[in-house]
């Protein structure tokens, strides 16, 4: 583990990647401040830039808005009653009533610190449970690694929050669009329609960027009222918020542990965690905490939640290749352009590329802290910048982003595609995450499917004369039998 | 998205420089900003801001069109 970390101290300690991690985490958590914006959108928005600087440098300004991002949204759900994000919503039961008793500093200063800490755990059970998985996986063959796929992809399937058909049907969507290009085993083309801008597939920059960007920023504008700029009392920063969330110490750790836990099941994701670890804690606490108006311990419980799910969702992540959620897959598909293979084989031949990440995973979280408390005015100028303004900023970054990938305008016409994709999807309220999730599993399942079968003598029987694929395949008829209750349990309901 | 649409055809013929500004303008409009000078100042402002820091600082070569213009950077 300590090996880990040095070799990858030489990679990451350098200052063009300390500075970018420290760049993402503020961006991370301006844009995690912005309603209707996230780490997921911070990290589809930056993910072009990553791509043009060193290896290492590029991950830490990913993980970094990842990780900004996650706590960014406890500012806008403090100051405005409105979450920045999903998974600030549970910091909103204390956080905005604490600002409305007059110390929306102290809230402010309770959520960067409980998130900065919550996020440490995480990385402390991220460095030693990644090893530790990936060891386990280094006896994988490609039955497993099929069987994996599958399981990544139906665990997001299931849990999601639409309808698990639904789920499945944009999963199954996503390995669709990952056939189109050149077939790896027989060099065939495939869906490629005779366009040479076909032959390598759909960039998947390009796919992410419109499914989430584009439609997120086309509903925005539908919505309306943009011009109207947030009413919101200047601030100074304080240090105080940093004492009174440590003095909730056992607090802190046990919501740091539900939040690695929720993070590491793929699906289960930050919000689920942060509502958890609230409740948890509001049936610990006595009365007189007054929790849901205004509590310190409701807040610690939720920021640290979601910050070590950050951590926790980094595990399969790395050490499987099989991602936690939509930003993680995200993250995933970054690290496969930048030249990574998350797998067992990763932590073998690359030690110091996993060191690099686990080292600015940890240093974005202390850089949460000081960028988090130091630059308060800073969240509440950015507040007040009416959406009309930008909207078309956000737009020309993804057109941007996008065309600098390849030069190419094909690339800005895909995400136009995937951008109404979104948008239809959003509109029939089908989840988009499997649809990435399946994109970047898909030919995983399919190439190890393919192997498999090569090198099978009984063709199918391979998955079931394998304890561990064994093992998997029950997991994943599981899953499905789950998903078919749940079906019918909705069904029932719906009737009623 | 029809907007969208129609700023990658500029993007084509004229490039980014000159596609950028209208599409800018075009968005903030239909965001419901009124104010034409504040229209066409941002629309300026974040064109040449954004081409300084992907062209100048990123070296990331943007869509160049058939009546393209070059700025120093």
């Amino acid at each position: 583990m300590l090996e880990t970390l040095n070799a990858g101290a030489a990679l990451f300690l350098t200052p063009q990647a300390v500075g970018l991690t420290a760049i993402g985490t503020l961006l991370g958590l301006l844009i995690g401040a912005l309603p209707g914006l996230g780490p997921l959108m911070g990290v589809v928005l930056l993910l072009p830039v990553a791509l043009y600087v060193e290896q290492i440098a590029g991950m830490g300004l990913l993980i970094g808005v990842f990780v900004g991002g996650s706590c960014g949204g406890a500012i806008s759900a403090i100051l405005l009653r409105i979450p920045g994000t999903p998974i600030a919503a549970a910091t909103l039961i204390d956080g905005f009533p604490l600002a409305q008793k007059g110390r929306a500093g102290d809230a402010i200063g309770i959520a960067v610190a409980a998130s900065a800490a919550g996020g440490i755990l995480g990385g402390v059970l991220l460095v030693a449970g990644a090893p530790l998985l990936a060891a386990f996986a280094t006896r994988f063959a490609p039955p497993e690694l099929t069987l994996l796929g599958i399981t990544g992809l139906l665990s997001i399937a299931v849990v999601s929050r639409e309808s698990t058909l639904k789920g499945l049907l944009a999963g199954a969507l996503g390995m669709l669009v990952a056939t189109v290009g050149t077939d790896e085993f027989s060099m065939g083309y495939r869906f490629t329609f005779d366009s040479y801008h076909m032959l390598n597939g759909f960039h998947i920059v390009a796919i992410v960027v419109g499914l989430f960007a584009v439609s997120e920023m086309a509903f925005q504008i539908a919505g309306g009222g943009l011009r109207k700029a947030a009413r919101v009392e200047a601030m100074k920063p304080s240090l105080r918020g940093i004492r009174l969330a440590f003095g909730h110490r056992l607090n802190l750790i046990r919501s740091a542990l539900i939040g690695a836990f929720f993070g590491s099941l793929p699906g289960a994701g930050g919000d689920v965690s942060a509502f958890t670890s609230y409740a948890v804690a509001k049936g610990l606490s006595k009365q007189e905490d007054g929790y849901g108006e205004g509590a310190e311990g409701g807040i610690v419980a939720t920021e640290a939640a979601n910050n070590a799910t950050c951590g926790g969702a980094l595990i399969p992540t790395l050490s499987l290749g099989i991602p936690g959620d939509a930003t993680t897959a995200v993250l995933l598909g970054a690290m496969l352009i930048l030249g990574f293979f998350p797998g067992p084989a990763l932590f073998t031949e690359q030690p110091d590329v996993v060191g690099g990440i686990f080292l600015s995973y940890i240093a974005s979280n202390v850089f949460l802290l000081a960028l988090g408390v130091i630059l308060v005015p800073l969240f509440v100028y950015l507040l007040r910048i009416p959406k009309s303004h930008l909207i078309p900023t956000i737009l020309l970054l993804c057109a941007i982003g996008t065309f600098a990938l390849q030069s190419s305008i094909f690339d800005l016409w895909v995400m136009f595609g995937f951008g109404m994709i979104g948008i239809a999807f959003r509109l029939a309220d089908y989840p988009l995450a499997p649809i990435v999730i399946g994109t970047i599993l898909g030919p995983i399942v399919e190439n190890n499917l393919r192997r498999s079968l090569l090198i099978s003598q009984d063709g199918l029987a391979i998955f079931v004369q394998r304890p561990i694929s064994l093992t998997l395949l029950v997991i994943d008829g599981l899953l499905i039998l789950g998903a078919l209750a749940l079906g019918v349990r909705s069904a029932v309901a719906a009737r009623r | 998205m029809v907007m969208f649409a129609l700023y990658f055809f500029a993007l084509s013929a004229f490039g980014y420089l000159i596609g950028t500004p209208p599409f800018v303008c075009a968005v903030l409009w239909w965001c419901g900003e009124r104010r034409w000078l504040r229209v066409l100042g941002f629309a300026l402002a974040v064109t040449a801001a954004l081409s300084f820091v992907f062209e100048a600082l990123l070296s990331v070569v943007l869509p160049r069109g058939r009546w393209d213009l070059g700025l120093p950077w």
